[in-house]
């Protein structure tokens, strides 16, 4: 009789600390991912204020830059194509990429034309624009250490055994851009 | 003025003869600081001598063994009062001597190194500032120090000076008895600069893990967690290197960029110290911990020595290149 109690309050006591552990983990795991979705959120936010910086940039720069029309059009395109609704994430980020190589080219366009360079508005249009870079740089830099700490949990076990019952699938990395990699020193190119 | 000439040159055309001018203030100074003592040996020995004779005169010996003895009473409180007066002129003269001797060599290095500093031997980063830098966990009960330097490097405005925090503790003997120790809390210099990106959060960098308050310290101490939260870098040498916290991991992220990172690993093995950084408000605090008192001349030997005049233009080109370390000049975002 006691053998049977005490093996099946054994039992118990193993199946509640197995169901607490799952309890746990599984939260443990929501709040990662929690984590991560803000995280690229913020990368959101800043792809935003970058393309609120670009009808601005446009007009201060397009009465000097004759020659380089396209550059221009092509920030204006990307802009527009940023704006529509319902873009998925994957979108989002494939064109916040294109953008970040369009932006590359205008920088390096400013480069003929000594009074575009010399404009205090396009020069200050150029340091917020230098801002949010860093600043969407951080918020890549930040979702995907977000990102890594979710991943780990589902991957790896014990945790990945809660993973796989309560459905919780790993994240994607956002690659860091070659924007990101070298820091642009736009001053450098306003001085050269 | 620097890039025009090098430090060997500045030296002996600048220097030597200033230093040759200081060391002869410091014969004199040495000289006149004999003369103090020996003259209150003498009178220390006649104080000694009278009180011991009037006691004589009164007790009828030297000292009586019932009686108050109240003329050597009233020579040992003279003695501590000529003990007292020597020191304080003693120190005067060598603190004169000091003052020069800075005024003179320390300012002409720290104008060597940048024109547009100004240095002042006795001032000190103001208490206020050491605490806004939230870099230590307590505050100090005694703070002091000296040889502040300030003014603009390039854009970006810094100061910094040799500061020394001490704080009270109050122990308990096993009679219950308490007594007063004081505790080091930092000396070294500490620095402060114009950070050149905007931000909103506090954020601290150690290279030794902080201590922090344990919950029970919080509830019951109400004493807040200055750090926040800890924050892991992407940069693996560097989260072995360092210990970062703050209070977003997002902006935390937009100052550490990672060429600021390698410039902080660069130049934390430059140092070779366990440095404290923080970023709070809009500027950069750097706390430099040293051993030794810093831009101090020699009182003993001769201050003209190139080697040590030489070891005050690194102690202060190592602050001062800070600014071009952490590339604080660059100002390609919207702080100008």
């Amino acid at each position: 009789m006691n053998t049977t109690v005490t093996v099946i309050v054994t039992i118990a006591s193993l199946v509640l600390l197995l169901l607490i552990w799952g309890v746990r983990t599984s939260n443990k795991l929501v709040r990662r991912r929690n984590q991560a979705d803000n995280a690229f959120a913020g990368v959101g936010a800043y792809l935003k204020k970058r393309y609120d910086l670009i009808p601005n940039l446009v007009a201060a720069a397009q009465e000097y830059m004759g020659h380089e029309k396209e550059v221009l059009t092509e920030v204006t395109a990307l802009r527009s194509a940023a704006e529509k609704p319902n873009l998925t994430s994957e979108e989002q980020i494939a064109l916040g990429n294109k953008m970040n190589g369009a932006l590359r080219s205008f920088q390096v366009a400013v480069e003929n034309y000594p009074q575009l360079k010399a404009d205090t508005h396009i020069m200050q249009l150029q340091a917020s624009l230098n801002e949010v870079e860093e600043q969407l740089s951080a918020a890549r830099r930040t979702y995907n250490s977000a990102a890594m700490k979710y991943n780990n949990g589902v991957q790896l076990f014990p945790s990945n055994i809660i993973a796989g019952i309560a459905g919780f699938r790993p994240k994607s990395y956002l690659d860091a851009v070659d924007a990101e990699r070298v820091n642009v020193d736009v001053k450098n190119l306003f001085n050269r | 003025m620097e890039n025009s000439i090098n430090f060997d040159t500045f030296y002996n055309r600048e220097l030597l003869p200033l230093l040759t001018e200081a060391d002869k203030l410091r014969r004199q100074t040495r000289a006149k600081n004999r003369g103090i003592t020996l003259k209150y040996i003498v009178i220390t020995a006649a104080v000694i001598l009278v009180g011991f004779l009037i006691n004589r005169a009164i007790y009828g010996t030297w000292v009586h063994d019932d009686k108050a003895n109240v003329p050597l009473i009233i020579m040992v409180i003279a003695v501590s009062g000529l003990i007292f007066y020597c020191r304080k002129a003693i120190k005067k003269n060598r603190g004169s001597f000091v003052g020069q001797f800075k005024g003179d060599i320390i300012e002409k290095i720290v104008r060597f190194v940048d024109d547009n500093l100004t240095y002042n031997p006795y001032k000190m980063i103001p208490e206020r500032d050491f605490l806004a830098s939230k870099l230590f966990r307590r505050k100090p009960d005694s703070y002091n120090g000296d040889d502040f330097v300030s003014g603009t490097v390039g854009k970006t405005y810094i100061e910094f000076s040799e500061v020394h925090a001490k704080y009270l503790i109050q122990d308990q003997d096993e009679d219950g008895n308490s007594r007063d120790r004081w505790e080091k809390l930092f000396d070294g210099l500490l620095f402060k600069a114009d950070f050149n990106k905007h931000f909103n959060g506090e954020y601290f960098i150690f290279t030794e893990k902080p201590s922090r308050p344990s919950r029970l310290e919080r509830l019951i101490n109400r004493e807040e967690d200055r750090l926040k939260e800890k924050i892991e870098t992407e940069d693996r040498e560097f989260n072995r290197q360092f210990y970062v916290y703050g209070t977003d991991q997002l902006e935390a992220r937009y100052i550490l960029s990672a060429s600021f990172m390698r410039r902080l690993l660069d130049f934390k093995q430059k140092t070779d110290k366990k440095i404290r950084l923080s970023f709070i408000g809009s500027s950069i605090y750097i706390a430099i911990p040293y051993k030794r008192n810093l831009f101090e001349p020699k009182y003993m030997t001769s201050v003209v020595d190139k080697d040590d005049t030489a070891e005050f233009y690194y102690d202060l080109r190592m602050v001062i290149d800070i600014v071009t370390e952490l590339d604080l000049n660059t100002r390609i975002w919207s702080k100008q």
